[in-house]
């Protein structure tokens, strides 16, 4: 049963394709900590490189890329507080706080090792239960995913946000701007006041870009500094951090909740991609004997976010492999570049061609494995020498940047425009304490909510009980009415306590 | 510095009028294209009304202390204007000829002096950009207009 596992392990160790590997993994990192840059972007731009290759090394070469890109948009969430892409917004909720306390080591060797550790235990997944992982994504109607998408959105407005209500407006504002263009079920164009550009959908990462990188470039601008991290800088040159000071059972914990809800998202079709990392470090908050901790400098909650992260890294590829659903946008492009390759995902893949299909596996393990000694230790002091930069010139550089991580999106201007129209929104949105990754989470979920809303409700001839007719649906809305209701909850019982205190 | 003072009370009226507006643009949707839309600009008007009476009824909300929303204004204004123009002029005449003028000019107008840096920053910056992205990667940038005209 386990033959063409270890026939196709003797393959991908070949030198060419561990060469791959290693390469396609630095320029996931590079590419990951460009904001504006993604693994996506990386994967499109080098399958034509692969055309002269074997299939199995084109795929090391992605696998490295894939899994590299998701580890390096922690790098600059940690340092400069700009997740480079948005698995990494988790990471800069606990990561930047780090770093600004003088462990931005700490911080990025453990986003490193999480990230590794999440990878390993996801291509694992992949390798010993994708026929059965498969049949649980089955299990995730519209319905379902309809309320997935509302749990999502509504868990990190209330549990991330210090402002419920700020949080809440962000996720909405999210979803509007989700909506602009071309409606999928209808054809009419929505929000577009007559532009023929705002008929297509906005780019996630021109937002991301935009509210992120530009508006924290304004900041510098105006302060001067880097955020204050030069006491990390001296940390990261003269001290070492030592991995047996990390709270290790607390970290071992986190794994444990946040690797299995990686992997059960990214198998989930259509859902994959940055909503694990949201989600994970939402339990792992509201699971915590300390959950104030978190946002303000908790490793653990940079291990939650890498390690959801990277763990839904090889499971959005189950229901590829499996059923040719791609579960991410990077997971379509990854088939994409097995069927230049002459490859057909799909069931029938693994009994065609068997080396490539686990040959693949053991790449996504092995690059994961790759990620701590070329992320945590060499990208790590590298990309550390950068604030050595004073902040004008880092502010100008990360703003060029972004240019070309931007235009390189359909070699649009007007993608460049809407960034800068989104570094103006995101300017608002900081000096406004308006929490930025509601909004982009609203923007990744919120036309996927209402596909999935209308496709149930047609499903169930216009009946909404249609939307509670399965387990799953019930219990996801209840959680949700747990976390809305929480906050009152919490108010309530404060009320309480400061009135019994009175009458002692 | 310049600290709103009642930020809460006219972000909030903002929010409301803006999404009312949205509102009613969505009212000439298909009925299938514009109830999602609808349900969460009412969603946004409920919130925003929320926002703005805690941000008179409530003590809490009410005594706020804010963050200041422009710190340095001049600087703020020349970030922006200079990214903008920048933006503007790369898709005219060329991303490298763009940054070329872009990097040096906005380091001395924000204050910074120190000339090499600026020149070794912009040229290793430059042909980092050049080498990575454009040769080895073949990423399409704004075409070069100025440095064609000198065969480049």
């Amino acid at each position: 049963m386990f033959e063409p596992l270890y026939d196709a392990f003797f393959f991908i160790m070949q030198p060419s394709n561990l060469l791959g590997m290693l390469i396609g993994t630095i320029i996931g990192i590079i590419f990951g900590a460009i904001p504006g840059l993604t693994g996506g972007i990386a994967i499109v731009l080098i399958i034509p490189f692969t055309y002269g290759v074997s299939p199995l090394a084109a795929l090391a070469v992605i696998a490295g890329l894939h899994n590299g890109s998701s580890y390096g948009g922690a790098v600059p969430a940690v340092l400069l507080g700009i997740p480079g892409h948005s698995g990494a917004i988790c990471t800069t909720f606990d990561g930047h706080p780090m770093a600004q306390q003088g462990f931005a080591l700490r911080a990025l060797k453990i986003a490193a090792v999480s990230s590794a550790f999440g990878g390993v235990i996801s291509a694992l997944c992949l390798m010993f239960m994708a026929p059965p992982l498969a049949e649980v994504s089955l299990a995730f109607g519209p319905a379902e995913i309809f309320w997935l998408c509302v749990f999502g959105l509504s868990s990190i407005a209330v549990l991330i946000s210090d402002d419920p209500i700020k949080g809440l407006l962000a996720s909405c504002f999210g979803i509007i701007v989700s909506l602009v263009g071309i409606d999928a079920a209808t054809g009419y164009a929505r929000y577009n006041f007559g532009f023929i550009e705002l008929t297509e959908k906005f780019h996630l990462a021109v937002i991301m870009v935009g509210m992120y990188a530009i508006s924290m470039s304004w900041d510098m601008a105006q302060t001067g500094k880097t955020t204050d991290i030069d006491a990390s800088l001296k940390a990261i040159k003269t001290k070492k951090d030592h991995m047996r000071d990390w709270p290790w059972r607390s970290i071992w914990g986190g794994w444990a909740r946040s690797i299995p809800l990686g992997v059960l998202v990214g198998i989930l079709p259509g859902v994959g991609g940055s909503v694990a990392g949201f989600i994970a470090y939402n339990e792992a908050k509201r699971a915590s004997k300390d959950p104030d901790s978190f946002g303000k400098g908790n490793p653990v909650g940079v291990a939650i976010a890498e390690s959801a992260n990277n763990a839904d890294n090889a499971a959005v590829m189950i229901p590829a492999l499996t059923l040719g659903i791609p579960g991410s946008g990077v997971a379509a492009l990854i088939m994409g570049g097995l069927m230049v390759h002459g490859l057909q995902p799909g069931p029938d893949l693994f009994l065609e061609s068997p080396d490539i299909v686990f040959g693949f596996m053991w790449a996504l393990l092995i690059t994961s494995v790759m990620l701590f000694p070329v992320g945590g230790v060499i990208a790590t002091r590298i990309f550390a020498k950068i604030l050595n930069l004073p902040p004008t010139m880092l502010l100008i550089i990360i703003t060029s940047f972004c240019f070309i991580g931007i235009y390189a999106i359909g070699n649009s201007m007007f993608n460049v425009y809407i960034t800068l129209a989104f570094g103006f929104i995101g300017y608002a949105f900081r000096h406004l304490n308006f929490p930025i990754a509601p909004a982009v989470l609203g923007l990744v979920l919120g036309e996927k909510a209402e596909y999935n809303f209308n496709t149930a409700m047609n499903l169930g001839l216009g009946n909404p009980m249609a939307l509670v007719d399965s387990t799953i649906s019930i219990v996801i809305a209840c959680l949700i009415a747990l976390v809305l209701l929480r906050p009152l909850f919490g108010y309530a019982r404060n009320k309480w306590w400061v009135r019994a205190s009175e009458d002692d | 510095m310049r600290i709103l003072k009642h930020q809460d009370f006219i972000a909030g009226l903002c929010i409301f009028g803006i999404s009312l507006n949205l509102w009613v643009y969505t009212l000439d949707f298909p009925s299938s294209s514009g109830a999602f839309p609808k349900g969460i600009l009412i969603t946004a008007m409920v919130l925003s009304v929320i926002m703005v009476l805690r941000s008179i009824a409530l003590k809490k909300w009410r005594e706020q202390e804010f963050e200041p929303f422009v710190i340095h204004g001049p600087k703020l204004l020349i970030a922006m204007i200079g990214l903008t123009l920048y933006f503007a002029v790369a898709g005219y005449i060329g991303y490298f000829t763009a940054t070329i003028i872009y990097m040096p000019a906005l380091a001395y107008f924000l204050g910074f002096r120190d000339y090499k840096y600026i020149a070794l920053t912009t040229l290793v910056y430059v042909l980092f950009s050049y080498l990575v992205f454009f040769h080895l990667m073949s990423m399409d940038l704004p075409e070069e207009k100025i440095l064609k005209l000198f065969g480049i």
